[in-house]
């Protein structure tokens, strides 16, 4: 099976990266060439992460497996998957597990399956997910598979809001049910919600070999989805004819077992992904890098032809220096906006929280008091889990909204800067500033929908910045994607039937009870999402200050650069600034040209 | 006088209250169910295998059964001796339906009428089964369709104002598929079994589909068997069924329907060299397809949604071992067995036919309680009261209620006298045998003393100072349990007196 690394569509990026890679590295801007490279890497092997997704038991690890060819996520007809595990490419086998408490141990790779079922490590400690590099092709291209634990209830699940958090964030999400029978109204819920947060879907209907009725409730499938308005396929496959399949090397039986659809399907996703948005942000790196190098060509070219403005320039390069390198500090403006902001989108999102989970707590501490917990449990508990998962994913949202606001603010101030500096090297170039112009309506696949600036933020499409936040998704830890329910289930605090039945001195008891372990599942339930507020917010922060730090040292070097070539331009003699002032015309046409076709580029990528 | 007596004395008081109006159609129909066969409800989410289960139950296809949604309307299956069938609509006379038979199945002819507008289906046929006991299907809950969601709401929910289903169901059986503990599906279930008044005596379990589970690998029955003690284990289900037993519907239905002509295609079939069936079992679909195969391929579509992928590969291979020897009867008898029906079946006789009369009191109960707030003439709490004083006195239920209360813990003691407890209570079957724990050949002499012991174990317990309270209610309980045990024995053994405890 193969899955080449460069995607099609992407030679012709990758080529305009090498050649700016070249340039830049000729030209003295090792710094410039090493974003670019990083920006190459993206493109070809960049993760892309895919969540696989379902209710329990419907064949989620063994897809996988299939997928992979690999028995790496456990799989078995009594034991549940208890953690997520993550699969990417590594030139080795190796597999690491990550503790609850942030710590990690590295595994037998052999072992990862055992881990992801037990969840944890004997009584010792509680796993919240397990990591396996392999060196299989599939995984080489920069995918990324996410195995989960199965959600019973869709979005009434206890689960449902991690799941629905991790959703957001992935790239793309396979749903996965069986073929044993047709949607429940569960699972039409929770596609319906995921397809509001999540940009792609795709369902997978598993274990086809065993149902000789497959082909029907495959249609019935696809009849509940057209109802429920939603435009999403659904890929037939049986992960044990796959596995038979490759172990005999029988061909016609793997192309029956439906995994090289379902592959050629996920490539040709990643590909329109790479299309879409990294050539875009490569395109960008390329324009901006060269500009850069153009803007210095430029100057020395000035200098070299023009020595009466020599004296001015060097003063005016002499602020752009002291500027960008005022930039670096931490004192920078756009650094305590960074700070500011982050703190305060912290504070707004634990009020926020707070406040939601407090009423619950009345709203639910109403039903409860109103009537007979004992009797009304079953009901209470769904309710609770459905309530406490619209709050959860309402208050996510709400956060990427803020993120967005802040990175938004950010890039502009930088923006500001970089045009002030760009004014007083003044060199006649119009640098086009970080972000400009990109619209993520121009990226988007599908119209947006009501969580759409949330799950851009999260995944670095902001509206201003999307150069900035390549980086913010590029780098996004995978362990944000982790799918862990709430541990406080409600489920199995009291013996439903017990208090049946009884008098009112039970009925008492058994608010009381029920009023405690409302509370304790809310308050873990607030926990876990401040943590998860946290973790994002963290990592966020410092994506976008690495990103304007390494802008602002680039700025610093281009000022520097100039300042350099200007000053070489006053020693020089007659002829050899003659001589020089010819070779930068040339490399000016040749880094023009380049500009000219990444813009060509980024013209006309966006559909 | 017993329970069900006096349930029945009190019954005939309620008619006469309410002569005359509405509700004494209702309670006349109540009086002639107490003796007529228990009613138990096959009940559990949509595509559970609900219909499929019935017909294995009853030994024929009368019940449709399909991979889409199937069921949509409440169906009573009771013993007649020709096939008959009638439509009761909800807002119209009942009216006669036409069951044709078609190859192995008889299918039921709904005509013009929409299955939103009736309120439930009553089929007669003979069966052996259903002299002991009326089934009753029922559509899916968590149906996509809103419409057969509600009926089975309202139907388990015992919504006892519906005239044609006086008094609901006397006990239920619950398909639960492999559910996790977090399930929502699983505390709905749970909330479903609540409504319909389950309590351990009068439901049980059953993990459904049993042959798919591990995705119908060859040890899938053993899985199933390993997932329905964990459901046993779980309180919350022990608090509402007796137990929990795998069975597949598919393989009880295939044993009880099997055709000559399909035992003679699978003979045919299982005379193929392994080459050519290996690879056409991989997969349904391979099945069918396969070229040049001696059985034509829509008798091979047939074969395989009878048997399922599981049943077939058993068949084919337990055929393959007798070789030319094999007889159907061998096949049907092992499908069977795999099938876990002969147990349920066992698990139905014991627990809900010998206590039916205790079931059924108290389903008249229910229903005299439902008249007397539906229709609160002056009577009415004179009845109640009744209805209330017969519960707390009747001894068969107080075991009810501790068997419930030692299930989910409600009770102080050590894991064995739980145990012993729960036996003795009637939890893994009322025989007097059972209850005690000895063999049914046991001589007389033995469960006496038996009887003897446990008596006086449990006044011991009674009565000591370092008992707490819920101890001592549930000692004094299990006292009289083996006070009635003693009183069942024959007359020439009752004059053994039960002993004094050996202090
Ligand atoms: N493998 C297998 N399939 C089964 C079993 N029982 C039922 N099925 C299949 O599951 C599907 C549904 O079976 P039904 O018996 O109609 O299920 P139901 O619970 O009555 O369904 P509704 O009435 O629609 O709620 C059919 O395709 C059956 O063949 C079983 O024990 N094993
Ligand atoms: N026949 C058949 N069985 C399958 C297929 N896929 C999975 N199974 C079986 O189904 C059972 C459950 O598979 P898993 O992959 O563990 O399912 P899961 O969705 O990961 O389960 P949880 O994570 O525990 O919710 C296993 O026994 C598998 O062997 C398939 O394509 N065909
Ligand atoms: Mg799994
Ligand atoms: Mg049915």
């Amino acid at each position: 099976m193969s899955f080449p690394g460069t995607v099609i569509g992407s030679d012709q990026i990758l080529q305009l990266l090498d050649q700016a890679i070249t340039e830049t590295n000729r030209l003295g801007r090792q710094d410039l060439a090493g974003r670019l490279t990083a920006q190459r890497d993206q493109v070809t092997s960049g993760a892309w992460h895919v969540l696989v997704a379902g209710e329990f038991k419907k064949g989620k690890s063994a897809l996988v497996n299939a997928l992979l060819g690999v028995p790496v996520c456990g799989t078995d007809a009594v034991a549940f998957t208890a953690v997520p595990t993550i699969i990417r490419y590594g030139p080795a086998p190796a597999a690491e597990v990550v503790l609850d408490s942030g710590q990690r141990r590295t595994i037998d790779p052999a072992q990862a399956a055992r881990y992801a079922t037990e969840g944890a490590i004997g009584e010792e400690a509680r796993l919240e997910s397990v990591e396996v590099a392999l060196p299989r092709e599939l995984l080489r291209g920069g995918l990324v598979l996410i195995d989960t634990p199965g959600i019973g209830g869709g979005f009434a699940a206890a689960a449902a809001a991690s799941t629905m958090r991790a959703m957001s964030l992935a790239d793309a999400v396979l749903v996965v049910s069986d073929a044993s029978q047709e949607y429940t109204a569960a699972e039409v819920e929770l596609l319906r919600r995921a397809a509001e947060i999540c940009p792609r879907l795709l369902c997978v209907l598993t274990k086809v070999d065993f149902y000789p009725e497959w082909q029907r409730i495959l249609e019935i499938n696809k009849g509940h989805l057209r109802r429920a308005g939603l435009t999403v396929d659904i890929l037939p496959v049986s992960s044990v004819l796959r596995d038979t399949a490759l172990q005999s090397g029988d061909q016609p039986l793997n192309a029956e077992s439906g995994f090289p659809a379902l592959v050629n399907r996920l490539r040709a996703q990643l590909a329109a992904q790479r299309e879409a948005v990294s050539s875009t942000r490569a395109a960008e790196a390329v324009q901006s890098s060269l500009a850069q190098v153009a803007g210095t060509l430029d100057v020395e070219h000035a200098a070299l032809t023009r020595p009466e403005e020599q004296a001015a320039t060097l003063q005016r390069l002499d602020q752009a220096r002291e500027r960008a390198t005022g930039l670096r500090t931490p004192d920078a403006r756009w650094q305590h906006v960074i700070n500011d902001r982050f703190a305060d989108v912290q504070s707004r999102a634990d009020e926020d929280l707070q406040a939601r989970m407090r009423r619950l707590e009345q709203e639910a501490s109403d039903r409860i008091k109103a009537g007979d917990p004992a009797r009304e449990w079953a009901e209470i508990v769904p309710w609770l889990y459905q309530r406490t998962n619209e709050e959860l994913t309402d208050a996510h949202t709400q956060m990427m909204k803020l993120i967005n606001d802040v990175v938004e603010e950010v890039g502009r101030l930088f923006d500001g800067e970089v045009a002030m500096i760009g004014q007083l090297t003044g060199g006649g170039y119009q640098r086009p500033t970080a972000g400009d112009g990109l619209r993520l309506d121009q990226l988007s696949i599908r119209g947006p929908g009501k969580l759409e600036l949330g799950m851009h933020a999260a995944r670095g499409w902001s509206l201003s910045s999307s150069v900035v936040t390549t980086l913010v998704v590029a780098t996004l830890h995978p362990g944000f994607l982790v799918v862990l329910p709430i541990t406080a289930a409600l489920g199995t605090v009291f013996a439903v039937k017990a208090v049946h039945g009884f008098k009112t001195a039970r009925v008492e008891a058994a608010r009381t009870e029920a009023l405690r372990s409302v509370a304790g599942y809310l308050n873990q339930a607030r926990v876990d999402a401040n943590r998860a507020v946290q973790n994002i917010l963290r990592h966020n922060r410092a994506q976008i200050r690495d990103y304007y730090l390494d802008r602002a040292t680039e700025l610093a070097m281009t000022a520097q650069a100039e300042h350099a070539a200007t000053v070489r331009a006053v020693h020089a003699d007659r002829s050899s600034a003659q001589q020089r002032a010819s070779q930068t015309a040339t490399d000016l046409a040749r880094v023009t040209t380049l500009l000219d076709e990444a813009g060509r580029v980024r013209g006309v990528r966006p559909r | 006088m017993t329970f069900a007596d006096r349930a029945r004395a009190l019954l005939a008081e309620a008619v006469t209250a309410y002569r005359g109006r509405p509700a004494e159609r209702r309670l006349l129909a109540v009086t002639r169910h107490m003796d007529e066969p228990l009613r138990v409800a096959i009940a559990g989410r949509v595509k559970a295998g609900k219909s499929t289960l019935l017909n294995a139950l009853v030994g024929q296809r009368v019940a449709a059964t399909d991979a889409g949604e199937c069921t949509r309307v409440v169906t009573w299956y009771t013993h007649g001796e020709h096939p008959s069938a009638s439509a009761h609509p909800r807002d119209a006379e009942p009216r006669p339906l036409r069951l044709e038979p078609r190859g192995t199945a008889l299918v039921l002819d709904l005509g013009d009428l929409r299955a939103d507008d009736l309120n439930e289906l009553r089929v007669e046929i003979p069966s052996s089964w259903l002299t002991r006991m009326t089934l009753v299907d029922t559509p899916g809950m968590g149906s996509l369709s809103e419409s057969v969601a509600r009926q089975a709401q309202e139907f388990l929910a015992g919504d006892t104002d519906r005239a044609a289903d006086p008094d609901g169901v006397d006990a239920v059986v619950y398909l639960l598929r492999q559910l996790h503990a977090t399930d929502v599906d699983f505390l709905e279930v749970l909330s479903d079994a609540q409504f319909s008044h389950s309590t351990p005596v009068n439901a049980v379990g059953v993990l459904s589909r049993s042959d798919e589970v591990g995705g119908g690998g060859p040890d899938a029955i053993e899985q199933a068997q390993r997932i329905a003690t964990r459901y046993r284990d779980d309180p919350r289900l022990r608090s509402l069924v007796q137990t929990v037993l795998p069975v597949s519907g598919l393989l009880g239905e295939a044993g009880a329907t099997l055709r000559p002509e399909e035992f003679a295609d699978l003979m045919r079939l299982a005379g193929l060299p392994a080459e050519t069936t290996a690879p056409m079992l991989l997969s349904a679909d391979r099945f069918v397809a396969a070229p040049s195969v001696p059985v034509p391929a829509d008798r091979r579509h047939r074969l395989v949604r009878v048997l399922g992928m599981y049943g077939l590969r058993l068949s084919l291979d337990a055929l393959r071992q007798r070789g030319a020897a094999a007889r159907r009867g061998d096949l049907v008898a092992l499908l069977t067995r795999r099938s876990g029906l002969p147990e349920l079946r066992r698990l139905l006789l014991t627990q809900f036919a010998e206590r039916r009369d205790v079931l059924k009191a108290d389903s008249a109960l229910r229903a005299i309680d439902a008249v007397t707030r539906a229709d609160p003439i002056d009577a009415a709490p004179w009845l109640r009261q009744q209805v209330e004083r017969l519960r707390v006195s009747a001894h068969e239920l107080a075991e009810i209620r501790l068997l419930t209360e030692l299930r989910t813990g409600l009770v102080p003691a050590a894991p064995d006298q739980l145990a012993h407890m729960d036996r003795l209570l009637g939890g893994e079957g009322s025989a007097v045998g059972t209850r005690l724990g000895l063999p049914p050949e046991a001589p007389d002499a033995e469960v006496r003393a038996a009887i003897a012991a446990s008596h006086g174990y449990w006044r011991r317990v009674a009565h000591s100072p370092l008992s707490e309270p819920v101890l001592v209610r549930a000692a004094e309980v299990l006292m009289r349990t083996c006070e009635g045990l003693a009183a069942t024995l024959p007359p020439a053994r009752a004059t053994v007196r039960v002993a004094p405890p050996p202090e």
